[in-house]
């Protein structure tokens, strides 16, 4: 079953239990890296200005159509046939960042300690099993949810992280 | 990759994998919350932790603390084994010893001290956790002493106690009958993350939500309809306009008045001085807006607001504020009834579960008098309104003893940092106390001033008797064993009271006889409890939701039997203190206005306004939390910034008459200019040293760590 | 059951016969290609030399027989193509068999140029392409009998090359025949700051070099005599002068082309059913609006992506073409986003620079026209991304997401201002 992030600025705080969860999901050595997702809460002085206050959380969109996958030149990222996410295994990386070119969200990281590129799975195995991604787990306020492509369906909404790229202007017609 | 490698890497719960969920709570924040937690258990080490979705107070959630809960429990810092210590107090040297020695010397010098001094003289003190706190006030008493104090000292009692001489209890916003959200210093998203739902649950159903902060919040961005910036420490002149425009404009509940209030005409005469462009003027909010969020507010139905613990009440003018505001709640009909503000006291430590135990009795019933307590003279309403000492007036007593000498503590969690001029408290503890015995789960600043330190086990490691909200209890056993060397706070009290030899059977008995001893009646035994998993039982006896209508029915739980605008119990206080019986308005500097001092700290400095990831000091060190703003921030106005030519990351030093610290400035509009905050707790940035020691609230002695004056200016790199 | 073509076996082909897979599970789907492996990638040979990867991670789609098998295609290894009748849509071979098919994907790519040079054929001096050179240098790094070594190229391949003889602390000079290194993508100030770091992790950099011819020298070793007389010795000479598109078989055939294969938005030739993809083709850059070969792996993927789905009946664009150019060498990065010919006296010139970033940008009141980053590894696809915005929505300005990750990462407000300013819907 294909799942899907759905991102709710209106609902969310920056408080980042989101990054919480992603660190303790996955061991993140804070040492050596920072976690997969990112939280923002930037005041954003416009021209007329006004300001606008973020709140956000980021982290791989899991395009539909994701650029990085075709970008990296080893073919260590592919898409989940059963969950949609981009998955990837580093074995043969080269961290020559040609992924994180390609994103236009800034998703893949270089990581030090081993000169690989790191990213967000989506959780892949945890939804595999029936449990929800450690970042939507830890969201209390509804900003940040997963739910699968029939439940996205149904609900009409328009929040898909997933689809963000179309946005940008950058996928395939 | 395996599939069973994947499954482990994933912490994937099961038999193949070995990894086991045990449900526990989470204590990191007061025991007004202790979300109930899933550890992922793995050959006796907890790898994940996650919400309990089955629990049926938090329902899966967990704040950003909660979520860092494996990071905080496996801390560095953590006490290993007893220590005794051997460099200078303050110095963080020690040499471990064992239980049995640690409690020896505990119990001789507590009872030197006991002979030579008094029984008083020793002061039993807790910070956080709170849970034991019954186990230790208990045991203060037990030992002979009248001074047990806790950091109800400085947190959310005032708000209490002004409950209590106004309306006799306190009363929770009824959220699911309100038509208005009076979000008054409402910021639930970091200091409350349940709440948010139910305040979102209203806006659905077209409820209207204002939200009164001096800082534009995520609530006040997200949830309301009208927000009020307003001036810091002016909440008390706003309730004051409120109330007047509300008599004026006839959208007062005068059946309710006349039926249900007491002083109603005095309270008229007071509010009448606050007429709008004066209190526009106070508050520095617009005429437009006070009038509309008062007539939303009066007259759009059922109305509930947010009395929170705190935020107010840490002005010097706070407990009068808080009344002010509860007055609205009882002049537009609101107070005790559907969608208003309905009484739901607790039943066990905080938590409002509707049903009764014998805490208050278990605590109280071995009081041993003899004595007055500390801060009785200074804060003669506090001390008759409530059961502990006040605290904040240690210092001076450790000091001056007068009226007589302080010379051990005894603290639990004691937290230095949490007090005004914190380094003139320790170096006062370093100078007069003969002794200091210190139990923590971290080596803290204030541990670090300890004779003996203790190491206790967090509430993953132990089990723990808790009601909750809905007319639960639970008994929760381990997740994991004890780490280290580390015990349960309540054993180790136990244990101390067998060592002691201390006269009290329940004591001796050990926790869950003190367990049962007081949940004894409610229609479920520890024994029950403990066949549960961990997991919340129904209490049978357990009256849930709280019901509104009993206070109008029953009468009030004052002297007069109603609602008092004009309280009655602070009119029977001597005069020359000054108490008012009306909640009169007065300036949040009141102490600190004279024209040098003015002149020389021109900006308004407001401390501890919720960010996510800290809770006072307790969560600082806590790695992947210390990660998400590693350095204290000192948030300025960007107008205010700009004339002094700070920019982001500036080292800025913040000062007060009382001290100086320095500090990382971050840039805001969230906040008015001349107004300055700064998250207290810091070890090497404690900004409550720039808290005078007397800059208190004559009615209950809290300090004004929301309202200060303060100078900020830029400084070079020292640090 | 329709029959396909494609011409090539490397990243655009497979991706063409990926794509066409997809969609046709009964077409025959033909693979012509010069040599017997699997698609590799040309960019990860030096990766190979240095031990990053082993030699199967040449091949990111596998072998050849796995993906034959996975997408039951008919693979002609040792096969190119001799010549193409775009009439009837007919290929001929070596031979002279011509085969006529449903549609054809031209995905030939591009060859390392060895100019007829004296001395090219000298033992020591090499190219770096094939999975073959790769192998040859790696063996040599190995044997350690390289004490030397002359790279002639300043291109993306010969900066890694020179990243391989760093590694393997063997002695190294870069000398280009351009003005100042990266010319094609970088700033001449860029280009200045960069020789600097490149030369402080010992380096011997020199521009303005002509290869003239290289000779063996009497007590062994080589000898690169530039045109202006200068002389560079070394044991091992790497030429890296850059990359011919393999498509003279297609003269006079009636395709239309460039330096190489012209298509448009759909990678569709002037011919109905005969598609281009990957280096061998120039496809529209939208920076330019005129065609461009914009040879790097993603692109290559995303044409053939296109190329195959057109083919099998689901149209598709590619649209995002833009030249950007990364060279990652040595713990350092450097980027440049759009066309650095394209900029000129009057236009508007950004510079920041910081502990952290060097940037140097161009622009006109209109459009972005190049930007040169060194260190913003992190941050290159956010600011890709803002660029190609900028082109198809000139007044759209940065998004709040873009603008919060520019500030996080520590970007100034004057750069978020120079890229298009805060849009907030």
């Amino acid at each position: 079953m294909k799942h899907i992030f759905e991102f709710d600025p209106n609902k969310c705080c920056a408080c980042s239990a989101c990054m919480i969860g992603c660190m303790d999901q996955n061991d993140i050595d804070l040492s050596d890296e920072t976690c997969f997702r990112k939280t923002f809460h930037n005041e954003i002085e416009q021209k007329d200005g006004d300001v606008y206050f973020a709140y956000l959380s980021v982290a791989c969109m899991h395009c539909a159509d994701a650029p990085c996958i075709e970008a990296c030149p080893v073919g260590c990222i592919r898409k989940d046939p059963e969950t949609g996410f981009t998955i990837y295994d580093n074995t043969n990386c080269i961290g020559c960042r040609s992924c994180a070119m390609a994103c236009p969200f800034g998703a893949p990281r270089y990581r030090k300690s081993d000169g690989k590129m790191v990213k967000c799975d989506g959780c892949n195995t945890r939804v595999k099993n029936g449990l929800q991604p450690a970042c939507v787990r830890a969201c209390s306020f509804g900003a940040l949810t997963c739910v699968t492509e029939e439940e996205y369906q149904a609900s009409g909404s328009d929040k898909a992280c997933s689809a963000l790229i179309d946005s940008l202007g950058l996928r395939r017609k | 990759m395996t599939e069973l490698e994947k499954k482990l890497k994933a912490k994937i719960p099961g038999e193949d994998t070995g990894i086991e969920i045990r449900h526990s709570l989470c204590a990191i924040c007061s025991p007004g919350h202790h979300c109930g937690v899933d550890c992922y258990v793995k050959d006796g080490k907890i790898v994940r932790v996650e919400g309990t979705p089955e629990h049926p107070y938090n329902h899966g959630k967990l704040c950003t603390k909660g979520s860092s809960l494996r990071n905080y429990i496996y801390r560095e810092d953590r006490i290993r084994t007893p220590l005794r210590r051997v460099g200078e107090r303050g110095e963080g040297k020690f040499e471990p010893i064992s239980w049995d020695e640690a409690y020896r010397i505990i119990a001789e010098e507590l009872n030197k001290v006991k002979e030579r001094y008094s029984p008083h003289a020793v002061t039993f003190t807790s910070g956080y956790c709170k849970w034991y706190r019954p186990i230790f006030h208990r045991f203060a008493h037990v030992f002979g002493s009248v001074n047990f104090s806790t950091d109800d000292c400085c947190c959310s009692a005032s708000k209490v106690i002004a409950d209590k001489v106004t309306a006799g209890c306190g009363a929770g916003p009824d959220m699911g009958h309100a038509n208005t959200f009076l979000g008054w210093n409402y910021e639930g998203y970091y200091s409350g993350h349940l709440s948010v739902g139910g305040v979102q649950k209203l806006k659905e159903r077209g409820g209207k939500v204002i939200i009164i902060d001096i800082r534009y919040t995520p609530a006040a961005k997200n949830l309301a309809d009208i927000y009020l910036q307003i001036r810091p420490g002016t909440d008390g002149a706003l309730a004051l306009g409120m109330a007047k425009l509300i008599i004026d404009n006839g959208w007062a509940d005068m059946d309710y008045v006349e039926k249900y209030t007491y002083g109603f005409e005095q309270y008229k005469a007071l509010v009448d001085q606050y007429p709008l462009d004066k209190v526009s003027q106070i508050t520095g909010l617009d005429p437009d807006d006070i009038y509309a969020a008062t007539k939303l507010y009066a007259t759009n139905g059922p109305a509930c607001c947010n009395y929170s613990a705190s935020a107010l009440v840490h002005h010097i003018n706070g407990f009068n504020s808080h009344r002010a505001i509860l007055c609205l709640s009882a002049l537009t009909g609101n107070f005790d009834r559907a969608g208003g503000n309905v009484p739901n006291p607790p039943s066990y430590i905080h938590k409002p579960a509707g049903f009764k135990t014998k805490e208050h009795e278990f605590r109280s019933e071995r009081y041993p008098g003899g004595q007055e307590r500390i801060g009785a003279r200074r804060f003669p309403l506090w001390d008759q309104q409530f059961d502990e000492f006040q605290g904040m007036d240690l210092l001076r007593q450790l000091e001056t003893d007068d009226p007589y000498p302080v010379r051990a503590i005894f603290g639990m969690g004691m937290n230095a940092k949490m007090y005004p001029q914190t380094d003139r408290l320790l170096r006062a503890m370093k100078e007069k106390l003969d002794f200091f015995v210190e139990v923590d789960m971290f080596m803290t600043y204030t541990a670090k001033y300890a004779d003996i330190v203790l190491p206790a086990c967090s509430s993953l490691e132990r089990s723990e008797l808790k009601a909750y909200q809905g007319g639960y209890l639970v008994y929760t056993q381990p997740a994991i064993q004890p780490l280290y060397e580390s015990r349960s706070d309540v054993d180790i009290l136990c244990d101390l009271a067998r060592v002691m030899d201390l006269d009290d059977a329940y004591l001796k008995a050990g926790y869950e006889a003190c367990m049962d001893h007081i949940i004894e009646g409610c229609g479920l035994t520890v024994a029950d409890l403990k066949k549960n998993d961990s997991l919340p039982m129904k209490v049978p006896t357990a009256k849930w939701p709280a019901q509104p209508g009993g206070c109008l029915k029953n009468g009030f739980k004052t002297a007069t039997g109603k609602f008092e605008f004009y309280s009655t119990a602070i009119a029977k206080i001597d005069p020359k203190y000054g108490l008012d019986p009306l909640p009169s308005y007065y300036d949040s500097l009141a102490d600190q206005n004279d024209p040098e001092t003015k002149a020389a700290y021109p900006f308004y400095l407001c401390t501890g306004a919720r960010l996510a990831h800290a809770l006072h000091s307790r969560t600082h060190e806590t790695p992947w939390l210390r990660s998400l703003c590693p350095e204290p921030l000192c948030e300025l106005n960007v107008e205010d910034a700009a004339r002094l030519g700070i920019q982001e990351g500036n080292l800025v030093a913040l000062s007060s008459p009382y001290g100086e610290i320095h500090a990382k400035a971050t840039l805001t509009h969230k906040t008015q200019p001349g107004v300055v905050l700064m998250l207290h707790g810091y070890t090497k940035a404690n900004v409550n040293e720039l808290i005078g020691m007397d800059h208190l609230d004559p009615y209950s002695g809290y300090p004004g760590f929301k309202g200060m004056r303060c100078a900020v200016r830029k400084c070079q790199e020292v640090q | 059951m329709k029959r396909f073509a494609i011409i090539g076996s490397g990243c655009a082909a497979y991706h063409a016969a990926k794509a066409i897979r997809e969609r046709d599970k009964e077409a025959q789907i033909h693979i012509y290609s010069d040599n017997d492996l699997g698609p590799y990638n040309p960019m990860l040979t030096t990766y190979f030399v240095k031990g990053a990867i082993p030699y199967g991670a040449l091949f990111p789609f596998g072998s050849r027989e796995e993906i034959q098998s996975r997408l039951d295609l008919c693979w002609h290894p040792n096969c190119p193509a001799a010549g193409l009748d775009p009439e009837q849509k007919a290929i001929r071979l070596g031979d002279g068999t011509e085969e006529a098919f449903d549609g054809i994907v031209i995905a030939t790519g591009a060859s390392a140029v060895m100019p007829p040079i004296p001395g090219l054929d000298l033992p020591g001096v090499f190219k770096m392409r094939t999975a073959q050179d790769a192998v040859e240098l790696k063996e040599r790094l190995e044997s350690g009998t390289i004490k030397s070594a002359l790279v002639i190229g300043a291109s993306w391949v010969g900066i890694k090359v020179v990243e391989d003889m760093v590694e393997h602390q063997v002695p190294c000079t870069l000398v280009d025949g351009a003005k100042w290194m990266f010319f094609v993508a970088a700033f001449e100030e860029t280009a200045r700051r960069a020789q600097k770091d490149l030369e402080a992790k010992g380096v011997q950099v020199a521009c303005e070099q002509m290869l003239d011819h290289i000779e063996a020298l009497p007590g062994g070793g080589l000898c690169a005599v530039m045109q202006n007389g200068r002389r560079f010795e070394a044991d091992t000479v790497a030429v890296c002068i850059g990359v011919r598109m393999n498509v003279g078989f297609l003269r006079d055939s009636g395709i239309a082309m460039n330096r190489g294969v012209l298509v448009d938005a759909h990678m569709r030739t002037n011919y109905e059913g005969i598609y281009a993809a990957g280096d061998c083709c120039e496809a529209i850059d939208i920076q330019s609006g005129a065609p461009r070969n914009i040879g790097v792996w993603a692109n290559a993927g995303r044409q053939g992506d296109v190329a195959g789905a057109n083919l099998a009946g689901v149209p598709m664009e590619f649209d995002a073409n833009i030249l950007a150019n990364l060279a990652h060498y040595l713990d350092y990065d450097f980027i440049s986003i759009g066309d650095v010919s394209a900029c000129k006296e009057t236009d508007q010139v950004y510079g920041y620079e910081d502990e952290r970033y060097y940037i140097r940008a161009v622009r006109s009141p209109e459009a972005i026209k190049c930007i040169n980053m060194i260190g913003s590894a992190d941050s290159n696809g956010i600011v890709r991304n803002i660029f190609i915005k900028s082109i198809k929505e000139p007044k759209a300005g940065l998004d709040v997401p873009a603008v919060c990750q520019l500030q996080r990462n520590g970007f100034p407000d004057s750069f978020i201002e120079f890229l298009g300013g805060i849009s907030v819907d």
